[in-house]
C-alpha cells in the first residue's frame, strides 16, 4: 500500500476515538501455537521500545477522546517488561485515563509477582486478562506455555491481593490430547476462581508456528470437529449455569463486566493502536504498523510514520466488516444503529445472504436485532463468508 | 474472367497439419500478402480461435496467378476444422470444384482427413494430395503417400511434397491446382443461383455473406431472394477478399466473393441456402441445404454476480456473429431465470461460454449439456425435447428416441481391442472394419450421440496412445430403452440435474453421479441427503454430513483485515454456483451429470 495514503489527517478525527491499544512485542518465550508478533529480546530493545511507543502515542494521541473509554495493553506479554519499564509505559498511558476508563493489561501467570501487580494498580490498571489457557500441566506443555497451574493460582491471589477487581481468564480448548472430560475439569477450575470474565478459544493451528509443524509432521493430531463442537457447547452451557453470560462467540462475563475495549472492535468503532504490528481504525481507515520491532523502532526514531499497510473502507466494504464483526456478538447487529450508520438496513443491503440465512434459521431477526442463532455460533464463518461475498 | 481461368478449391486438412501456413504461402507466392504479413496468421481472427488453433469461420480468398502467360483467378475457400462443424465443411466443399488434401508427413492420414476426403469424394470433388511438413525430422513422406493412395486411390507418386515452413513445393502445388483441378461448371447465361457457404457479421455493414455464383450473375442493386428462408434483400455491395476486401460491380458464374445486402442479423442467413433473383427466380435451389442442426443443448443461468438482463444482452450480441447459436428464455423452479442454448457441439458450447465470460463479463452457471431427443407420447404426437427436465410424465410416454451417429474411428491396428471395448461400453453397434494400411484401421460404428459428446474423444485418445481420431455425423433418431434419472438434493428434485440414460446404465450412472455430487457440493450447516431415482424408485443415496465447525475463535482489532480476507477466501473459486433451496450447487456439480462413470 502506498505510504502517503497511510498518512492520516488527524485534525479531521481529533478526539474521535475512544479506545487505545498498545502492543508490547516481548515474551519470555514464544508459545508453540502463537503467531502474534513478539520476540524475546534483551533489555536494550525493551528500553528503546518503551521510548518509541510513548513517542508514537504523543504523535497520535490527539485522536483519542480524553479520557479514553478503554485502554488495552496486549502482546506479546506486557508483564514481561521489567517493573520499572512497565511503570514508565503505563504512567504515560494513565494520562489518557480517568476512573471510568477500562484499563486492561494482559499478563502471563508466570510473570506476575507483587512488584508487577503493584505497578499495574499504581498506574490505574483496573482489569487484568490472564493467559491461563489450561490448568492441565501436560496440555500447557503441548502449548509451550511457560507457567504451571500452581503459578496461575498464585498469580490470581497476588492480583486480588493488590486490589485488581476485574480479572479475565483466557482458556484454550481443542488442544491435541484433550478429552471432553479434561476440558470440563479445566473449565470447572477456571470457574472456581470466580473471575469476572472468561474468554475461551478453540485452538487454531497457525502457519509458521511450531505447533503447525507438529501437525504437518503428524506429531500431534488435531481434536476432531465433532469433539470441539461438544467442548464449545459444554462451555456455553456451563458458563451460563454459573452466572457468566455469553456476549460474544468466545467471551463470557458477569453482569456489567463485558470487555468494553473488545466491544469497540466488534461494533466496528474506531481505535488507535500503538506499537509494532498494532492496528488502528480511524475515520474508516484501517492501518497496521510495521510488524518488525527493528523496523518499527527505526521508523519512529527517524520520525517517519510507522504504518506499513493501510486501507480505506467505504460503502459496502465497511458494511461487510461491520456485519462480520457485530454478528460475533450474541445480541447481533442492532438494526437501527446499522441503518443510521449506513442509511440502509442490513437486510436491504445484503438481501441474498442475510435472507438465505434468516430462512435457514442460522440468523434470527427480532424487532431490534439480527443475530446468529446459538447453534450456529460454531459455524458462524459460513454465514459471515457469504455476507462478505455479497459485498 | 472466363470460367476456364477460374479455380475454386479448398484445403482439406486435419488440425495442425499445416493448412494455415500453406494457405499463407500461396498468398505470398501470388503477391496477395507481403513477407511481413506472411508471418501473421491471416485467416483466423478471433482470439479464442487462435488459442484453440482452429479456424471456426470459413472465409474465401481470391488470388491472381499467372502460368505459362495465362492469368488465373484462384479462389481458396477455407473450411472449418472441427467435428462440430461438419455441415459447414460440407457446404464449403460444395462451393469448390476441387481440393488439396493436405496430410502431415509425420502424422499421416487421420480420421478427419478421411472423413473430409470421403465427403469430397461424395461430392465428386477431385483432390490433389499434398504431403506437407517434409522438413520435419520425423517426416516419412513416401509412407504417408502410400496411405493416401489407399485412401483416395491416387497413385502415391502423384502426391506433391511440400514444406509450408520453407516454401518448398509451393510452386508445384499452384501448378497442380491449375492443371489438375477442373474449372467451374455452371451456366453463366442461366437463372442466377449462388450458394451461401458462410457468413460473418460486420459492425458497419451488417451481415457479410460468402457466396459461390453457380449460374447466372450477381450485380450491385439486384433484388435477391433466399430460396430456403424466402427472405428478399437488395445487394448494396459486392466484392472479393484478396485478402483485403475489394469491391466489384458484378460477379458471374464460377466466381466467389461476398455480398452485403443490408441484413442485420446473422441468424437470417443460413449456410447452404441458395440466392436467386427475386424477379427472375431459378426453378430449383442448389442441393444439400438444411437448416442449422443443434446437437447439444445446455441451460445457461446467470451466476450470483450477473443479472438476467445483462446475460440476455450479451447473448443478443453474440448471435450477431455466431448464427449457429440459439437461445430462448426459460425459468426453472430451482434455478430461476436463464436461457436454453443450442450449439453445434461441445466445443461450440465451450466457446460460447468462454466468450460470455471474457468478452461480456457474464458469470455463467450452466447445466450439463444434453443431446436433443424425440419423444412419442401416447396421443401419437412427436416432440423434440432438449432437456431431461422437459420430458412428459412417464404415463404419457410411448417412446424416447435418441440421435444416433455414424462414427469413423481411426486407430493403430494394435489398439483395435481397446477401442472396440470402449465403443461397446458406449452402446455402439459395430458396422465395419477397413484397413487403411497394414497398421491403421477405420472402425465404423453406430453410436448414440449422447454417449460420445462428453469424453469419448479423450478416452479414444488415451486408448490409442494419442493416435486415435474420429469423425461422426448424425444418421437418425432411434427409439431405445431410455429412462429419466432424477436427482434429489435435500429431498428436492433438481430438474437441472436430471439426465436421460439407457436403463441398463441407470444404476451405475445414478451411483456415480451422486458420489460425484457428494464431493462437489461442500458441507453445509445441515445434513444434505442426495438421492438418485427413476420415477419413485430410489436407486442410490448418499449423505453430505453437516459442517460441524467453521468459526474464527479469536477476532479482535489487530486482525480484522486478515480475518476478513480469510473469510473471503472461503468463497473464492465457488463463484459460479447456484442456490437450490438452501443448498449451494457449484458449477462443477452440474457437470457431474456428464460423467459416464466408466
Amino acid at each position: 500500500m502506498l505510504e502517503h495514503f497511510c498518512k492520516q489527517n488527524h485534525s479531521q478525527v481529533s478526539r474521535s476515538v475512544g479506545a487505545l491499544y498498545v502492543h508490547v512485542p516481548f515474551c519470555v518465550r514464544k508459545c508453540r501455537y502463537c503467531d502474534f508478533y513478539s520476540q524475546t529480546d534483551g533489555q536494550a530493545a525493551k528500553q528503546r521500545y518503551v521510548a518509541a511507543a510513548i513517542g508514537e502515542l504523543k504523535l497520535k494521541g490527539d485522536v483519542l477522546a480524553a479520557p479514553a473509554a478503554s485502554i488495552f495493553v496486549g502482546g506479546g506479554t506486557p508483564t514481561s517488561l521489567e517493573p520499572d519499564l512497565l511503570d514508565e509505559l503505563l504512567a504515560q498511558l494513565h494520562r489518557y485515563a480517568d476512573g471510568e476508563t477500562e484499563f486492561t493489561v494482559e499478563a502471563n501467570p508466570g510473570t506476575i509477582d507483587t512488584a508487577t501487580a503493584d505497578v499495574l494498580v499504581r498506574n490505574g490498571v483496573n482489569r487484568v486478562s490472564l493467559g491461563v489457557q489450561s490448568f492441565d500441566a501436560k496440555l500447557l506443555d503441548v502449548l509451550g506455555r511457560i507457567h504451571t497451574p500452581q503459578q496461575t493460582h498464585e498469580a490470581l491471589r497476588i492480583l486480588r491481593g493488590a486490589g485488581v477487581g476485574n480479572i479475565s481468564l483466557d482458556l484454550i480448548y481443542g488442544i491435541p490430547g484433550q478429552s471432553l472430560e479434561m476440558w470440563s475439569r479445566d473449565l470447572d477450575e477456571a470457574l472456581a476462581a470466580d473471575t469476572e470474565h472468561l474468554s475461551a478459544y478453540a485452538l487454531s493451528f497457525e502457519e509458521n508456528t511450531p505447533l503447525w509443524d507438529d501437525l504437518e509432521a503428524d506429531r500431534v493430531s488435531p481434536v476432531n470437529d465433532e469433539l470441539q463442537r461438544a467442548m464449545y457447547y459444554h462451555l456455553i452451557e456451563t458458563t451460563a449455569s454459573r452466572g457468566l453470560e455469553q456476549y460474544e462467540i468466545s467471551n463470557f462475563a458477569r453482569a456489567g463486566r463485558r470487555c468494553k475495549h473488545n466491544i469497540t472492535y466488534w461494533l466496528n468503532k474506531g481505535y488507535l493502536g500503538v506499537g509494532p504490528a498494532a492496528a488502528s481504525y480511524i475515520g474508516g481507515r484501517r492501518s497496521v504498523n510495521a510488524p518488525d520491532l527493528q523496523d518499527y523502532l527505526e521508523r519512529i526514531e527517524a520520525g517517519t510514520p510507522p504504518q506499513a499497510e493501510c486501507e480505506q473502507l467505504v460503502g459496502r466494504s465497511e458494511m461487510g466488516e461491520t456485519l462480520m464483526l457485530q454478528l460475533r456478538l450474541t445480541e447481533g447487529v442492532k438494526i437501527a444503529s446499522f441503518t443510521k450508520r449506513f442509511a440502509v438496513s442490513p437486510t436491504e443491503a445484503f438481501p441474498r445472504s442475510i435472507g438465505r440465512y434468516l430462512q435457514s434459521g442460522a440468523l434470527v431477526e427480532t424487532k431490534t436485532h439480527i443475530r446468529l442463532s446459538r447453534e450456529h455460533f460454531f459455524t458462524a464463518d459460513t454465514v459471515l463468508a457469504d455476507i462478505l461475498a455479497e459485498v | 474472367m472466363n470460367q476456364d481461368h477460374i479455380r475454386n478449391f479448398s484445403i482439406i486438412a486435419h488440425i495442425d497439419h499445416g493448412k494455415s501456413t500453406l494457405a499463407d504461402r500461396m498468398l505470398l507466392r501470388c503477391g496477395a500478402i507481403t513477407d511481413r504479413e506472411f508471418h501473421n496468421q491471416l485467416l483466423d481472427d478471433m482470439e479464442l480461435e487462435r488459442e484453440r488453433g482452429i479456424t471456426i469461420k470459413a472465409s474465401a480468398v481470391t488470388m491472381n496467378y499467372e502460368l505459362d502467360g495465362e492469368k488465373y483467378m484462384l479462389n481458396m475457400i477455407d473450411t472449418p476444422g472441427h467435428v462440430d462443424f461438419h455441415y459447414e465443411v460440407s457446404r464449403s466443399l460444395a462451393a469448390c470444384d476441387g481440393g488439396l488434401l493436405v496430410v502431415d508427413a509425420a502424422q499421416g492420414v487421420e480420421a478427419q482427413t478421411v472423413a473430409n476426403a470421403y465427403m469430397a469424394d461424395n461430392s465428386k470433388l477431385p483432390l490433389v494430395p499434398i504431403i506437407n511438413k517434409i522438413d520435419l525430422p520425423a517426416a516419412r513422406p513416401e509412407d504417408v503417400a502410400m496411405e493416401v493412395e489407399h485412401l483416395i486411390a491416387t497413385p502415391a507418386e502423384d502426391c506433391i511434397f511440400t514444406s509450408a515452413k520453407t516454401g518448398q513445393g509451393v510452386d508445384d502445388m499452384l501448378q497442380a491446382i491449375v492443371k489438375q483441378l477442373p474449372p467451374p461448371a455452371g451456366d453463366p447465361k442461366g437463372k442466377t443461383r449462388a450458394l451461401i457457404f458462410d457468413s460473418t457479421h460486420d459492425e458497419y455493414r451488417g451481415v457479410v455473406i460468402y457466396v459461390r455464383v453457380v449460374d447466372g450473375k450477381l450485380a450491385i442493386g439486384d433484388k435477391i431472394r433466399m430460396m430456403g428462408t424466402k427472405d428478399t434483400y437488395q445487394i448494396n455491395n459486392l466484392g472479393k477478399f484478396t485478402p483485403k476486401p475489394v469491391e466489384v460491380k458484378s460477379m458471374s458464374a464460377g466466381e466467389v466473393g461476398y455480398v452485403v445486402a443490408n441484413i442485420r442479423e446473422l441468424a437470417s442467413v443460413h449456410v447452404g441456402d441458395t440466392i436467386t433473383m427475386e424477379l427472375d427466380q431459378a426453378a430449383k435451389p442448389l442441393p444439400g441445404y438444411h437448416p442449422p442442426q443443434h446437437m447439444v443443448f445446455s441451460d445457461f443461468y446467470p451466476g450470483p454476480s450477473t443479472q438476467f438482463a445483462d446475460m440476455r444482452d450479451a447473448l443478443e450480441k453474440l448471435v450477431l456473429n455466431d448464427s449457429s447459436l440459439t437461445y430462448s428464455a426459460i425459468s426453472s423452479e430451482a434455478l430461476g431465470f436463464g436461457f436454453r442454448c443450442g450449439f453445434l457441439g461441445m466445443l461450440h458450447m465451450e466457446i460460447v461460454q468462454e466468450r460470455l465470460e471474457r468478452e461480456h463479463d457474464i458469470e455463467v452457471v450452466q447445466t450439463a449439456p444434453t443431446v436433443p431427443y424425440e419423444v412419442l407420447t401416447t396421443d401419437g404426437a412427436v416432440t423434440e425435447v432438449d432437456s431431461a427436465g422437459d420430458l412428459p410424465d412417464a404415463n404419457y410416454l410411448e417412446e424416447i428416441r435418441e440421435p444416433i451417429v455414424k462414427a469413423n474411428l481411426i486407430c493403430p491396428s494394435d489398439s483395435i481391442g481397446t477401442v472396440m471395448q470402449l465403443a461397446e461400453d458406449r452402446r455402439a453397434i459395430y458396422k465395419a472394419t477397413e484397413y487403411l494400411s497394414s497398421d491403421r484401421v477405420i472402425l465404423t460404428y453406430e453410436i448414440p450421440l449422447a454417449e460420445i459428446i462428453y469424453d469419448f474423444y479423450d478416452k479414444l485418445k488415451s486408448a490409442t496412445r494419442g493416435y486415435g481420431t474420429m469423425d461422426f455425423e448424425i444418421i437418425e433418431y432411434r427409439a431405445n430403452d431410455l429412462v429419466k434419472l432424477d436427482i434429489l438434493v435435500n429431498n428436492n428434485k433438481v430438474e437441472a440435474l436430471s439426465v436421460i440414460v439407457h436403463r441398463s446404465k441407470a444404476d451405475p450412472r445414478g451411483r456415480g453421479l451422486i458420489q460425484r455430487l457428494r464431493k462437489e457440493i461442500s458441507r453445509h450447516q445441515f445434513e444434505i441427503p442426495l438421492q438418485a431415482a427413476i420415477g419413485t424408485k430410489v436407486i442410490a443415496r448418499e449423505t453430505i454430513t453437516a459442517l460441524r465447525k467453521n468459526v474464527t475463535a479469536k477476532c479482535y482489532g489487530g486482525d480484522v483485515s486478515r480475518k476478513r480476507k480469510l473469510l473471503e477466501k472461503q468463497k473464492k473459486g465457488k463463484k459460479r454456483m447456484k442456490m437450490v433451496g438452501n443448498v449451494e450447487i457449484p458449477q462443477k456439480a452440474f457437470m457431474a451429470v456428464l460423467d459416464p462413470g466408466d
